[in-house]
């Protein structure tokens, strides 16, 4: 055996032995650089090639242990905790959404929220690298495909587009969500394209938020142009785009004010509806239902001031308000918590990826949960200056349902394989 | 001298972290100066280096990065982490009230009077 083929087998051997295929990869081309560089040395003091081969193998010790060794190491993160937590999420949005007395589809409901656990459950243990291989073709795709359906579609519900698929009509709010994982796969794909890499990411967040803005859904264009301001910043203060960091953070944040100072003056005339609702002048129907709805709330069981139809109207349009009104205070303060103790695990988990897909893309998911959880709660409370977001996986419909769950399962395979990310990046095509 | 193994693999790690914290290191280049400074008593297979590096990435006490070396080849250079560089100093103060407590008794008690 020729000498570095002595070097290969040696460091293959090693590889054999971690079960975690993808990380092989990585352990195989660090083993044989030492090697090299350890044979390399005993050539330079004058050894036989094929003798300073055997002697840096005999160095490093038996193959099969080290390999064991570093097998104990790499191992997936299973992600049970948050698997609970989101399966605890659909278990309580499936009650809320059987709790009305006489609901119709009672079945269908139960089914929608098995199958939404079931997509969780097959994108969690999905190759997820596959975004990563093509992932400036994924995101363009997306966004061409979405500006097509948005810009030729003619039926509208609600004042909203609508794409009508045989017998459902596909409410295009629903884009909102798939965007910023579209924008986290463009940034990626731009990484180390300096100053113009980070325009182009800001050219393609704003085409999409006014993608949003056509449909028309505002609260989806002001929630993703937040998510993609989060994913922007992380990406360059982490010097993602090979710039300097603190003039791509200006880059990013400038205009991002201009956006901000735009959203401001929405907020402060939507703020309108927050103000009425607090001091009680000018009360809606919906807000002046949900403050009756609260003081009639006992702290555990049913209240008692609003008739069937009253509750029905609630559990369709404020599904927390709801849940206090019908099962307690301290069910829909459960629910918060849930829902919090959820957003805040995955946004730390986000944030300590260090591999910039597995970052991007679990930012993408998480600061749009969260920020869906943060308005359909206080929309919940009549607090709403958005409308039409609910809460992840309650009270969100089949198609909402489905998207999220088929989201998180892709955000909990990101935190059990990203480690693998992280060391085959550098060789991951694109 | 031979140095029984069981001393070394407890200060394996402290001794890792110290080289890291004076510049960004690969594996050979920290076996090497070890074995240098140490006149070959810390003589550490790669086989041990390797598990034990790819542990302290995984706590975050280490990063690490790929850099180009000569011809084709890459070599990962390992980085101390403000975490790492924190880990460093409690395992130095470890073993100080560790060495100094060895040397007391060794000394039947001699540092102890005189101090």
């Amino acid at each position: 055996m020729q000498p570095d083929e002595k070097l290969k087998a040696y460091a293959d051997a090693v590889g054999q032995q971690v079960r975690w295929k993808k990380i092989r990869p990585a352990v195989q081309r660090e083993i044989e650089a030492h090697l090299y560089d350890q044979f390399s040395a005993y050539c330079a003091d004058g050894m036989a090639e094929q003798e300073a081969a055997e002697k840096a193998v005999r160095q490093m010790g038996d193959a099969q242990s080290v390999g064991l060794q570093l097998d104990r190491v790499h191992r997936p993160k299973a992600q049970t905790g948050m698997l609970l937590l989101a399966g605890l999420l659909m278990l309580t949005g499936m009650a809320v959404s059987l709790l009305p007395a006489q609901p119709s589809g009672r079945f269908g409901t139960a089914a929608s929220y098995f199958a939404a656990f079931g997509l969780m459950l097959v994108c969690y243990f999905a190759d997820f690298t596959l975004l990563g291989r093509f992932a400036r073709k994924i995101s363009l795709g997306i966004a061409a495909l979405a500006a097509f359906v948005v810009l030729t579609a003619k039926l509208r519900i609600m004042g909203r587009l609508v794409l009508p698929l045989g017998p459902w009509n596909l409410s295009l709010t629903l884009l909102a969500s798939v965007f910023p994982l579209c924008l986290a796969l463009f940034v990626y794909s731009m990484r180390g394209k300096g100053y113009a890499g980070i325009l182009l990411c800001g050219g393609l967040s704003v085409l999409l938020a006014g993608l949003l803005v056509h449909i028309p859904s505002i609260s989806g264009a002001v929630l993703f142009a937040a998510a993609s301001l989060g994913m922007l910043c992380t990406a360059a203060a982490r010097g993602w785009f090979g710039t300097e960091k603190k003039k791509s953070l200006c880059l990013v944040l400038l205009p991002a004010a201009a956006v901000c100072a735009a959203a401001a003056s929405v907020l402060f005339l939507r703020g309108a509806n927050v103000w009425s609702h607090l001091t009680g002048e000018n009360d809606s129907f919906f807000s002046a239902l949900v403050k009756r709805a609260v003081n009639g709330a006992a702290l555990i069981g049913e209240g008692g001031t609003l008739t069937a139809q009253e509750t029905q109207l609630l559990w369709k349009n404020m599904p927390l308000c709801f849940v206090m009104y019908r099962l307690g205070v301290a069910a829909a303060v459960l629910i918060v918590l849930l829902a919090a103790v959820f957003c805040i695990l995955g946004l730390a988990k986000a944030m300590r990826e260090k591999s910039m897909l597995a970052a991007l893309t679990a930012l993408s998911v998480i600061l749009m949960l969260a920020m869906q959880a943060a308005v359909g709660i206080s929309e919940s409370f009549g607090f709403g200056m958005f409308t039409g977001t609910g809460i992840p996986f309650i009270g969100q419909g089949t198609a909402g349902l489905m998207l999220n769950a088929a989201l998180t399962g892709f955000m909990l395979s990101v935190f059990r394989t990203g480690e693998a990310l992280r060391e085959n990046e550098r060789i991951l095509p694109e | 001298m031979q140095i029984d193994k069981s001393l070394l693999a407890g200060s394996t790690t402290t001794l890792i972290l110290k080289l890291l914290s004076e510049k960004d290191r690969y594996g050979y280049e920290m076996i090497e100066t070890l074995a240098a400074r140490s006149d070959h008593t810390f003589d550490l297979k790669a086989g041990t280096l390797y598990p034990i590096l790819h542990t302290l990435e995984k706590n975050s006490w280490v990063e690490s990065y790929e850099q180009k070396a000569a011809g084709e080849r890459v070599r990962k250079y390992y980085h101390l982490t403000e975490k790492g560089a924190k880990a460093l100093d409690e395992k130095q103060r470890e073993w100080q009230a560790y060495s100094d407590a060895v040397n007391r008794v060794l000394k039947g008690g001699a540092c102890h009077a005189a101090g």
